[in-house]
């Protein structure tokens, strides 16, 4: 029977069980860990192998993964071989944060040659990582355009149910209907492709949310009412939207955008055309689209008619990636690029530039194109109810990575154009990477091999030490006893260590094993 | 010259071999997972030294491990005083996984120290 077989039919689970028979010298007898993990209808396989990390044992192990249908796998092995197993997983498109290690080498080593107690800690581990399921359950993303389109199309790939609340009545999309392209998609594609696990709410602006153990109670208005709904995660993608922009006082002056339209028309440009790149104030919010835009449509005009005379005047000269190479090439066919502190002003057919050392520059405009304006949607409401800052322009404030984001709650993730300015690897990507974190939030890094701290109930005096020093706030009190929730639990041990009453201990690490490898230093002192 | 060092699994690890250190290396899920018991016993069962290896203060992964693992070094160098010990015995540094050097530095100074 082929590995395929195994997982798909016999067999619907989804934990892996591997067990490294020694290849670097030390032997485990698997058996009774075997029977006992296939007991386990969530465990899929269960092997015990040669060598997990090189050979034969190797190749058989990435057959099995290559099979698919396994999302967890526990291995018996070294945990010094953790990135050879993280990079296959990673080979087979699984995530590498789902993986328990149980060290035969390292901390097992405490005890060995003791050898039932490691099949205990063994045993244990599958224990832990069947009750860590991940908490994967519904996720909400809150935006208005692309970046919260990519961000639902990864979710959605990786198999979450994705609820996308957009405030207004409709979102701001590049493909439309049936259409198809590489990296975009549109939302009514997306539901139709999703099996219903995609829903879209017009019209539903965020009102409220409460972060409790179970996730995030969320109320959001919709035209029905309000509406409390529960999800595991919260994604704000929202992204600036298209705004009008104010074209008086530059004689008959048209947007980029509009005079792309006309461009595609076979329109008849005018002799001197003036762009200018920046906002009325004068402001340069270092956009890379205005210059983008402007260097484009000015490229696009000297290809078409390579008389007219094309200007752009622009507060910094700046593009992204390879439009660079398209700004060269503009000046190569002679556009002519005017930088300028504040807005030009515009009189008797003429654009007066105002230079400090120059003075005043005046250049002949048939036709005034000006930058497309976006806007920073409205955004308080939103911000109020997930904590998160604005700044003065409304944008939302990316929390810092180094300062712990102590305001943003752990399950809330930010991405979209309409947060603070960051030159990164642009909206879509970093929408993703946004999903991505989300995705590791709910399933990945609750995975600590096995290590969770356990309160030995008849010793537990109640003294709240625990649930005072948990960063994680695992513990409660039950019952005038504490309890540690093992999903919370990441395995640091900090609350062992401070328990009065010593009633805490980590079930894979416990002192014993500390105290059984101390006396090795004074038998030295003894050689 | 025996040390015995608790390290946080994400914090430095000893690299290089001191001539004369004998070294028992601890790695522990965060170095707040120490107690005063831990330590006191280390230097019960012979060792020359105890030194608790945290991550630098503020990036502890558990956010407050190096700042619990500080309190306690302090409180068995306190019980050491007391004792009429030398509480330099039991040292808490914070060195960073890419500091390596750092800690080769402190075990020679160790050595120049015990000798």
């Amino acid at each position: 029977m082929s590995p395929v077989q195994v997982l798909q039919e016999d067999r619907p689970g989804w934990i892996g069980v591997f067990i490294c028979q020694g290849g670097c010298g030390r032997e485990v007898a698997a058996g009774e860990l075997l029977e006992r993990s296939l007991r386990d209808k969530d465990v899929a396989i269960a092997r015990s192998l040669p060598c997990l990390c090189g050979g034969p044992g190797k190749e058989e192990m990435s057959i099995y993964l290559k099979a698919g249908g396994l999302r967890t796998l526990v291995l018996v092995g070294c945990r010094e071989k953790l990135e050879t197993y993280e990079e296959m997983m990673a080979q087979h498109g699984m995530d590498h944060h789902r993986l328990e290690i149980f060290d035969i080498r390292g901390d097992a080593r405490l005890l060995m040659p003791s050898f039932r107690a490691s099949l205990e800690k063994a045993r244990r581990l599958v224990d832990t990582s069947e009750e860590r399921r991940p908490a994967a359950g519904p996720v909400l993303v809150l935006g208005n355009g692309r970046s919260a389109l990519a961000a639902c199309r990864f979710l959605l790939e990786h198999g979450h149910e994705v609820t996308l609340a957009d405030p207004g009545p409709a979102l701001e999309e590049t493909a439309a209907g049936e259409e198809l392209t590489v990296h975009d998609i549109s939302a009514e594609e997306m539901a139709k492709r999703s099996d219903g696990r995609f829903t879209l709410l017009h019209d539903a602006p965020l009102l409220a949310s409460r972060e409790d153990a179970a996730g995030y109670l969320v109320t959001l208005d919709s035209p029905l009412g309000e509406a409390e709904m529960r999800f595991s995660a919260i994604l704000a993608a929202m992204d600036e939207a298209m705004a009008e922009t104010d074209l008086t006082g530059y004689g008959e002056a048209i947007t980029q955008a509009d005079l792309e339209e006309r461009l595609g028309g076979g329109w008849k440009s005018p002799q001197d055309i003036i762009m200018i790149a920046m906002d009325k104030e004068g402001r340069s919010d270092f956009d890379q689209r205005s210059m983008h835009e402007a260097s484009h449509n000015a490229l696009l005009i000297k290809a078409l008619s390579p008389s007219t005379n094309v200007t752009v005047i622009a507060h910094e000269m700046f593009a992204f990636g390879q439009c660079e190479l398209g700004w060269k090439k503009s000046m190569e066919m002679g556009v002519i690029y005017v930088r300028s502190e504040k807005m030009p002003s515009f009189k008797n057919g003429a654009v007066i530039v105002d230079d400090p050392l120059v003075g005043k520059l005046s250049l002949k405009a048939d036709l005034v194109v000006l930058d497309d304006r976006v806007a920073v949607p409205e955004m308080k409401r939103m911000a109020g109810a997930l904590n998160i800052a604005l700044d003065g322009d409304g944008r939302l404030v990316r929390p810092s990575q180094k300062r712990r984001p102590a305001a943003l709650s752990q399950g809330v993730f930010l991405c979209g154009t309409a947060m603070q300015r960051r030159q990164g690897a642009g909206p879509s990507m970093e929408a993703k990477a946004a999903a991505a974190a989300l995705e590791t939030y709910l399933c990945g890094e609750r995975v600590t091999g096995g290590l969770v701290a356990q309160v030995d109930g008849e010793k537990c005096s109640c003294c709240l030490t625990c649930v005072r020093l948990c960063p994680y706030r695992a513990p409660h009190i039950e019952e005038g006893k504490a309890v540690i929730d093992p999903v919370l639990c990441q395995g640091c041990g900090s609350c062992q260590a401070a328990c009065p009453s010593r009633s805490i201990a980590q079930v894979n690490l416990d002192d014993s094993m500390f105290e059984a490898v101390l006396p090795l230093l004074a038998r030295r002192e003894g050689q | 010259m025996k040390l015995v060092i608790f390290a946080c699994q994400r914090a430095a690890q000893p690299e290089e071999a001191v001539d004369e250190v004998e070294v028992a290396l601890l790695r522990l899920p965060c170095a707040g997972r120490v107690d005063s018991r831990l330590l006191l016993r280390s230097l019960r069962e012979g060792a020359d030294g105890v030194l608790v290896v945290g991550c630098l203060e503020g990036n502890c992964q558990h956010e407050s491990g190096c700042f619990e693992a500080r309190k306690r070094v302090e409180q068995v160098r306190a019980i050491l005083k007391q004792m009429g010990m030398n509480a330099e015995r039991v040292r808490m540094l914070n060195i960073a996984s890419n500091e390596g050097w750092r800690l080769t530095d402190e075990l020679e100074r160790y050595k120049e120290e015990g000798k």
